[in-house]
């Protein structure tokens, strides 16, 4: 068995966690709060450091613009003041969705909607995977039509019956592979606890 | 037969979870040594490696923590041993404010096998905040981002560092990942440098990464436990995720035996109450 003292914290833990399974107790309420305070306080740590190494630093040096974040981070906090001048935290919020999809827009176009088309217009349909692809991407699309007079066609009724036939396979996938990382994620644990712990597994 | 599945329909859910945990713990003490047959994106992603010559740079961006740690801590420790057994440097960059004492401990934890110099080899870059945001500056400012390592060492005067004033002169890119951290390296990064990249990412992201492998954005994709045990497996480097592979195997295994079950019980006892 392991002498070390975080080994021990961390196998209880885990232990405290997994009682969960059995049933709702104290042990695993005193863990499920542990690690809700711990990560409250290591996220304002990190903060605190984040907003002083990034901004406040370079502002006692000299770096006046930092102030500007500084005043518009700020100013979020004004929205548990009174009406009068919570409107101001409107300011940085629309700052802050502007940039993000400003970089999102900027990047979406490209990478992920010009160049997946162009990969797929450059398949070779004469091999049957591929086919299938193309068959899936067409379906699936025509799917997402919803002009009345379009979808009440005959041919985008048989389409769109494949479409969702194809989408269902995606999401049997995605939970699939879902499932593969919850037992990685025991696995993980077991590893920890047989191996790190009683020294079970080599 | 069916008074056998009214039984197991009102069975107690705990008897099913000391059976999965059992499937689980046993192939990881007793180990079956199922064989292993890599994907071809392990298998492209390994390559990609593999091919590089000795002296090149590799970009690895990850946002590791303790949440994604069962899944990309095996894919970090397999690529970071591959790479330095084959003389490659790795430029480390988190982030999430988690994931540096991951690094710190690889590349402290393999420093005396493969005798690599930290500052010429590999460095770690600090956290920086942003998400996606840092991920533009990476790609548009990377050096204007960054002129000290995690230890606060001035970059300058670091040898991994020479001869890097962009992004696009890395080699390779590695984004590990488990949530969005793939799209933003695609979008920032992968797209307008068109540098090769590779993605590890937990298994749950698979079915979202792989449209980019498929178009040829990606060269390679390691997913999952079972991505790091075909790494391991491609580069002879045996760790977590090969022995961890079994477990894997037959906790399917069982848990397949369950759905059969349950779908078997389910319609013969709806028949029954027709």
């Amino acid at each position: 068995m392991s002498t070390s003292f975080e080994v021990w914290v961390a196998a209880f833990f885990t232990l405290a966690i997994f009682s969960y399974l059995f049933k709702d107790n104290i042990v695993f309420e005193f863990a499920e709060h542990t690690f809700i305070g711990f990560s409250a306080a290591h996220f304002f740590v990190e903060g605190y450091h984040n907003i002083n190494g990034m901004a406040v630093d370079p502002l006692k040096e000299g770096d006046w613009p930092w102030i500007i974040p500084i005043i518009l981070g700020l100013l979020l906090y004004t929205r548990y003041l009174p009406k009068s001048v919570s409107w101001l935290s409107r300011f940085p919020v629309a700052i802050m969705v502007s940039i993000a999809s400003a970089a999102q827009i900027r990047g979406t176009l490209h990478a992920e909607f010009i160049s997946q088309i162009a990969a797929t217009s450059k398949l070779d349909i004469r091999q049957p995977n591929n086919l299938i692809f193309l068959i899936g991407v067409v379906t699936v699309c025509s799917y997402f039509l919803y002009l009345k007079r379009v979808r009440e066609s005959s041919t985008l009724k048989v389409t769109s019956r494949v479409g969702r036939y194809f989408l269902m396979a995606a999401f049997g996938a995605s939970l699939g592979t879902t499932v593969m990382g919850r037992y990685s994620l025991l696995i993980g644990r077991l590893q920890f606890l047989f191996g790190d712990w009683i020294k079970l597994i080599k | 037969m069916a008074g056998l599945f009214r039984k197991l329909d009102k069975m107690d859910d705990r008897i099913l979870y000391v059976l999965i945990g059992l499937s689980v713990l046993l192939p990881l003490i007793k180990p079956m040594q199922l064989p292993l047959s890599p994907s071809s994106m392990s298998v492209d992603a390994f390559e990609a490696v593999d091919s590089m010559p000795a002296g090149s740079r590799i970009f690895l961006i990850t946002e590791i923590g303790p949440t994604l740690s069962a899944e990309l801590l095996p894919q970090l420790v397999a690529i970071h041993r591959h790479a330095m057994s084959k003389g490659l440097r790795i430029i480390y960059t988190p982030t999430s404010p988690v994931s540096s004492p991951f690094l710190v401990d690889i590349v402290d934890d393999w420093q005396q096998e493969y005798s690599y110099e930290y500052g010429k080899d590999v460095v770690i870059l600090p956290f920086r905040a942003g998400d996606e945001s840092l991920v533009v500056q990476i790609g548009q400012n990377f050096r204007g981002l960054y002129d000290e390592d995690y230890y606060e060492d001035d970059l300058e005067g670091m040898e991994i560092m020479q001869g890097i004033s962009d992004i696009g002169d890395v080699d390779l890119v590695i984004s590990l990942g488990g949530g969005e951290l793939y799209r933003w390296v695609v979008r920032h990064i992968q797209a307008p440098k068109k540098l090769p990249t590779i993605i590890g990412c937990t298994a749950v992201m698979t079915t979202f990464v792989v449209p980019f492998y498929s178009s040829g954005q990606f060269v390679g994709i390691i997913s999952g436990l079972g991505g790091s045990a075909d790494y391991e497996f491609l580069a002879n480097l045996p760790g977590a995720g090969v022995s961890g592979m079994d477990a894997q195997s037959l906790g399917h295994v069982v848990l397949l035996i369950l759905i059969l079950l349950g779908n078997i019980s389910g319609l013969v006892l709806r028949r029954e109450s027709v």
